[in-house]
């Protein structure tokens, strides 16, 4: 092959050489008819001008035969030009070089016997011109002698005489010498007498002269041969030019044939080409579909070829690998020393034969049994070539096998392998360990050996049917080791089956589970239990409280859920910090599982959120009873890291069967109890109602349209008059927030306002009313109405946001009030949920010369003695108290002990919900300051509040 | 589309005719190389080009002033003064021959001449070659007209191309030859009757109306020349006191008249043309005519040399 493959080659080389010598011909040719082609247009050229000039010379001989008349010198001038510009062209064409000298030597002569002929046209204009003018003038004078000598024979005889002689002379007829010269003298005596005789005579011999002379140049002229000249030159060319096309016709011939031998020669050869090419298509044929890779190198180890074979078993197609080294191949498994090896045997010129570990263009390895051979053409190394068998699946398999070996042995699970009999045939080291047993003593034994008796008779019966039927088991057994510890063991059989599908071995692999075990159980109860207080959490919960209600819908009990959620907790865990929070709540879950049965479930759900389920219930009260016991426990002050913690419990009750049957419905109801505890107040415990769910689908439409309320312009602010109880006089305002929505309808701020607080849209809603109030208030200004204050209820979840100070005097500033003439009026359980550090803003809203007022005071849990560190002006007593006054004592006590308090401490006090002269009276005369309420006036708009006041204070 | 191929043919068939008198118009523009007319302009203003840079073309050839420098011999350099009238430059192109005895074949051969005449600009080709070299401004000028730079062919041929524009389309009498009835006065349109009937005409033909042939100088009477004329070129007896025909356009600007300058005023020369070249005599009033006619023959300057 590799001969057949150096013959295609020379054979190429050959054939190309053909090809560019027949290209060269073919151009030759080409160039050569081009050149031919030029001289065509050449010779047609100079042949043309040849032409031209002749006719030109026509029209000089035109010029001569038009002689005695008028011509115009500027037609002369022109043929002349035209015939010297057609000379200078061929003069200085290639003429010479493309014909030949003596063509060229013709023309210089044409030139010569041109300019022979120019210089006698010259003179011969020069001679016609005076002629023509003599003819002219001697015509004009006869006329004029005519006239004035016309009875004068003699003259007149004269005159004729002589124009007759002209006439002969310019009709070339014989004339009469003698007698025009006696006439001439004639003349010259009458031009001494006469004038006109004098002119005459001058002209007449002038023409008699010039016309000798014409008929000179008229005959010299007919002796310059221009037109022979030109003639015979062209017949040369003409001659040569025949002669060339001969020859050009010769040489072309001799090409063409040239031209047409070598493409014989080409096709004979392609003949050949075509015979050798198909038998190397069959060679080739046979390497491509070989199993073996073929690869082909120069001597240079660059690849030359590889069959498909090769493209398949390396993953590189053969234009990737086409001149490169096959070293790219190369894995870094086999060392240098094999590779130096390798080389040096084929250095020698000697096949090498051996097994190459080489990689796959995808990473993998390729095993190859290969031989390499060098080949040499005429004793020159020309090309290696390589045929390679893949071996990867055999050396695979091979491996594998090793690795089985190696996992057998050192595996931690013990395996066991049987013949078809049951009868034990291995063990590995695993296994011995695990069970305590010598290799000796097992080997040709039953597994029983290791069984304990845990297991009975049935459970190896449904054993062996998976066996038989699946060829594999799995599951847990309790084995026993050699010294009789029972092993929880993770057992898997595999049955290994010959070719003709019955059961050679067995396999069995023991895990050991007995620390996994261990595991299990202790991850069991991280991941049902809260890790802060090892109570049962959410998870736990939920999974329990299915079982509860499975148990109670078998025995038809009662189930209470109570959802336990501390109040402020939030509050000490942002200010006190999270370990003394976390603290506090181990305790309160112990002192809170202390009082329960052994059986509630006690979880925590969240953060302070904590649920008990309490089973088998005989009454609701029992429920209340539970609920009050632990809102008491919880009341107890607690003692954490030198803080005295207060804090309380909102508990929300919802019962099984009675406020649902669902899980998540009753948890939800419970939670939604919570809720109405909190809003009642805190620290206390309410059991669920249908009327709650309906609130609570009030409160999400309410919270839903709050959200927009504020940009649909529905927020607006009523103003209530607070008056001074001494004299009536309006004295302040106390801005009140209102809410209208058009599906809603008119909504209480009592409702509104918790939800706003809930959802944030307070502080939004806080800074418009705050402003809104400003506003007003100087516009009352404006309108002359001079009252000391405008009160404006600030929520306790405004005070949260830090900038709220800040957005306060840009609202001041912006709207020009003076901050004395602002009172605002924060809630008593405001007081009571922030610790008098955080109270620092009330401190700051006074500094700028706010006032601070407490509202619904006497609601709360404050103490007088508290308050007294406060940054206060003003105490409101709430209207609870007002009421019922004058008629209840109690109230008639605690509101005449608030005034008496307020005085006593400096502080203003104002008293709200005043509804009857009565109650108005009672409190003017124990002192109180100002009042408010329906009695006096309710809350009204702007303009009215405007009219109102006016009014009173006139 | 044939209709008015036709028409076309048939107009200028017509104006041939109507055209076809012994004068004829100057076309009102010649082709040129414009390259070349703005480099022969600068060189035809130059004094660079004579021996002692105080000549150029224009010193004799006033272009403002008729074409010519209204001397009887020119002055060359260093003072010399010259042996023939300077002709006119104006319509030179339209001579058949250039000088008054015809040695040079066209423009391009006539510049040559004044350069390397010793009384006029007494250069060489050669020597005027060497001095434009020297400039380089010349030297660029020349390479962005011809690829072979500066030489005394490229010389000839920018001036020569220069003068091809210098032409005086639009004289009254051109104008009154196309048709314009009220171009020339009665008396011009008389004295072209004269002109053609008292035989100048056979002479003074042409597109140039003269400077088409040669003739003697004194035919039929002698004028004492001393410049022999063409016999200087031929050695022939017969071309003694043999001159081109010199060109009548421009006429009344171009004074003094004849090779030599002998005469002074247009009326002389006429009076003097008749006598000697004509060999007749003319009444004063058809001089005066043919004077009048004369001087129609005044053109309009080209733009060129308007253009500074």
């Amino acid at each position: 092959m590799i001969h057949t493959k150096n013959f295609w080659k020379r054979r190429i080389d050959k054939f190309l050489l053909l090809l560019i010598f027949f290209a060269l011909i073919l151009s030759f040719l080409f160039l050569y008819l081009q050149k031919i082609d030029g001289e065509i247009k050449n010779y047609d050229d100079y042949h043309q001008k040849l032409e031209k000039m002749i006719n030109l010379d026509h029209q000089f001989e035109n010029f001569f035969l038009r002689a005695y008349r008028y011509i115009d010198y500027d037609e002369t001038s022109r043929v002349s030009k035209e015939f010297e510009e057609n000379i200078d062209y061929l003069k200085k064409s290639n003429i010479k070089k493309e014909f030949s000298q003596h063509i060229y030597k013709e023309v210089e002569n044409i030139e010569s016997v041109y300019k022979q002929k120019l210089q006698l046209l010259e003179r011969f204009k020069t001679l016609n011109s005076r002629v023509t003018n003599s003819i002219h003038y001697l015509y004009d004078l006869r006329k004029t002698i005519d006239k004035k000598y016309r009875d004068d024979k003699q003259k007149q005889e004269l005159l004729e005489e002589i124009f007759f002689t002209i006439g002969q002379l310019l009709m070339d007829l014989p004339f009469d010498q003698k007698k025009l010269t006696k006439n001439i003298s004639k003349l010259k005596e009458y031009s001494k007498e006469y004038r006109e005789f004098g002119y005459f005579y001058q002209h007449s011999k002038q023409f008699f002269s010039d016309i000798v002379m014409i008929k000179k140049k008229l005959l010299e002229y007919k002796e310059i041969e221009l037109f022979e000249v030109i003639s015979h030159t062209m017949q040369d060319l003409v001659d040569y030019y025949d002669y060339n096309r001969k020859e050009q016709k010769v040489i072309t011939l001799s090409f063409f044939l040239l031209s047409f031998v070598i493409l014989i020669i080409l096709m004979f050869n392609y003949q050949r080409v075509r015979k050798t090419t198909r038998e190397l298509r069959a060679f080739r044929y046979a390497i491509e579909n070989s199993d073996n890779s073929i690869v082909i190198t120069n001597k240079d180890r660059k690849i030359q070829y590889v069959n498909e074979a090769f493209e398949l078993h390396t993953g590189y197609m053969k234009n990737e690998v086409l001149g490169e080294n096959p070293n790219i191949l190369k894995s870094d498994l086999l060392t240098d020393d094999f590779y130096k090896e390798m080389n040096e045997i084929l250095d020698r010129g000697e096949k090498w034969e051996g097994e190459l570990i080489n990689r796959r263009k995808n990473g993998a390895l390729l095993y190859e049994k290969s031989s390499i051979v060098p080949v040499f053409l005429e004793g020159e190394l020309v090309e290696y070539l390589a045929i390679k068998l893949d071996i990867t699946d055999y050396k695979e398999q091979q491996q594998k096998l090793q690795q089985s070996a190696a996992v057998y042995e050192n595996i931690g699970d013990g395996i066991m392998i049987t013949d078809s009999e049951k009868k034990i045939l291995s063990i590995n080291p695993a296994f011995l360990q695990m069970f305590g047993y010598e290799e000796e003593e097992l080997v040709g034994q039953e597994p029983m050996i290791i069984s304990s008796v845990k297991q009975d008779r049935s459970f190896y019966k449904r054993m062996w049917y998976s066996l038989t039927r699946r060829d594999r088991w799995t599951g847990k057994i309790y084995n026993k080791t050699k010294s009789g510890k029972v092993l929880p063991i993770w057992l898997t059989i595999t049955v290994v089956r010959d070719k003709i599908g019955a059961i050679a071995n067995f396999i069995a692999i023991y895990t050991n589970l007995e620390e996994i075990v261990e595991m299990e159980e202790k991850a069991d109860f991280l991941a049902y239990h809260d890790s802060l207080t090892h109570l049962p959490n959410r998870a736990n919960f939920e999974r329990e409280i299915v079982r509860v209600f499975d148990v109670a819908k078998d025995n038809h009990e009662m189930i209470a859920i109570l959802f336990i959620d501390l109040d402020r907790f939030k509050v000490i865990n942002d200010t006190l910090g999270h370990h003394v929070g976390d603290e506090m709540l181990v305790y309160l879950a112990k002192r809170i599982k202390n009082i329960l049965r052994k059986d509630d479930l006690f979880a925590r759900i969240g953060g302070d959120e904590f649920v008990i389920i309490l089973e088998s219930l005989k009454t609701r009260k029992n429920a209340a009873m539970m609920a009050e016991k632990i809102l008491s426990v919880v009341r107890e002050p607690i003692q954490v890291q030198n803080y005295h913690l207060n804090t309380s419990a909102s508990i929300g009750i919802a019962l099984y069967p009675d406020d649902g049957l669902e899980k998540s419905e009753i948890i939800k109801h419970a939670d939604s109890a919570m809720y109405y505890a909190k809003e009642k107040g805190k620290d206390r415990y309410e059991f669920y109602t249908k009327q709650l769910s309906l609130d609570i689908q009030m409160r999400l439409a309410l919270e839903q349209e709050l959200k927009h309320a504020l940009k649909n312009k529905e927020i607006y602010v009523y103003y209530q008059p607070q008056y001074d109880l001494k004299n009536g006089k309006v004295i302040g305002a106390e801005a009140l927030v209102r809410w209208y929505n058009p599906t809603l309808g008119q909504v209480s701020p009592e409702l509104f306002v918790s939800v706003a607080e809930e959802t944030g849209i307070i502080i939004e809603l806080g800074y418009f009313v705050f402003e809104e109030a400003c506003r007003e208030f100087m516009h009352w200004k404006e309108q002359g109405l001079n009252i000391d204050s405008i009160s404006v209820n600030i929520s306790s979840v405004q005070f949260r946001k830090d900038d709220l100070l800040e957005n306060f005097k840009k609202v001041i500033e912006k709207v020009g009030i003076s901050p004395h003439n602002i009172d605002v009026e924060i809630t008593e359980r405001f007081i009571m949920e922030y610790s008098t550090t955080n109270l620092t803003i009330l401190e700051e809203l006074r500094s700028i010369g706010c006032q601070i007022s407490i509202d619904d005071f006497g609601t709360g849990y404050s103490s007088m003695s508290y308050m007294k560190s406060l940054p206060l002006d003003t105490i409101k007593i709430d209207k609870s108290f007002v009421i019922e006054l004058p008629h209840d004592i109690h109230d008639v006590e605690v509101s005449k002990a608030i005034i008496a308090l307020s005085k006593s401490l400096g502080y203003k006090v104002i008293a709200e919900g005043i509804e009857n002269e009565l109650q108005e009276s009672f409190l003017r005369e124990h002192g109180c300051d100002v009042g408010q309420g329906y009695y006096f006036a309710k809350p009204m708009d702007t303009g009215a509040f405007v009219a109102f006041a006016k009014e009173k204070n006139q | 589309m044939k209709k008015v191929v036709e028409l076309i043919i048939s107009i200028i068939c017509f104006t041939a005719i109507l055209f076809s008198g012994p004068i004829k118009p100057i076309p009102n523009e010649v082709k040129v190389d414009k390259k070349k007319v703005q480099l022969g302009k600068k060189l035809f203003f130059d004094p660079i080009l004579s021996r002692d840079g105080t000549i150029s073309c224009a010193t004799c050839h006033d272009l403002q002033n008729g074409g010519d420098d209204g001397l009887k011999f020119s002055f060359g350099i260093g003072g010399k003064e010259g042996n023939i009238n300077s002709p006119t430059v104006y319509n030179a192109v339209f001579n058949f021959r250039q000088f008054w005895d015809g040695r040079a074949k066209n423009l391009k051969e006539q510049v040559i001449g004044p350069i390397e005449n010793p009384v006029e600009m007494g250069h060489s080709m050669e020597g005027a070659v060497e001095t434009l070299k020297q400039s380089k401004i010349y030297s660029s000028d020349f390479i962005n007209v011809y690829s072979d730079g500066i030489t005394q062919e490229n010389i000839a041929d920018a001036i020569a191309e220069f003068e091809k524009t210098l032409i005086t389309p639009d004289s009254p009498f051109d104008r009154y030859l196309k048709g314009d009835e009220e171009a020339i006065s009665q008396k011009a349109k008389e004295g072209y009757r004269l002109f053609e009937s008292k035989g100048c005409v056979l002479c003074h033909h042409g597109v140039n109306i003269g400077g088409n042939f040669y003739n003697k100088f004194g035919i039929y009477e002698d004028v004492n020349s001393s410049n022999l004329g063409r016999y200087n070129i031929t050695k022939r007896e017969e071309d003694k006191y043999v001159f081109k025909v010199p060109s009548l356009r421009n006429i009344a600007l171009t004074s003094p008249y004849m090779h030599d300058g002998r005469i002074n005023t247009l009326k002389s020369a006429v009076e003097f043309m008749t006598r000697h070249q004509l060999g007749r005599h003319m009444e004063e009033g058809e001089t005066d005519a043919i004077v009048e006619f004369l001087k129609s023959l005044t053109g309009e300057i080209s733009v060129i040399v308007r253009l500074k």
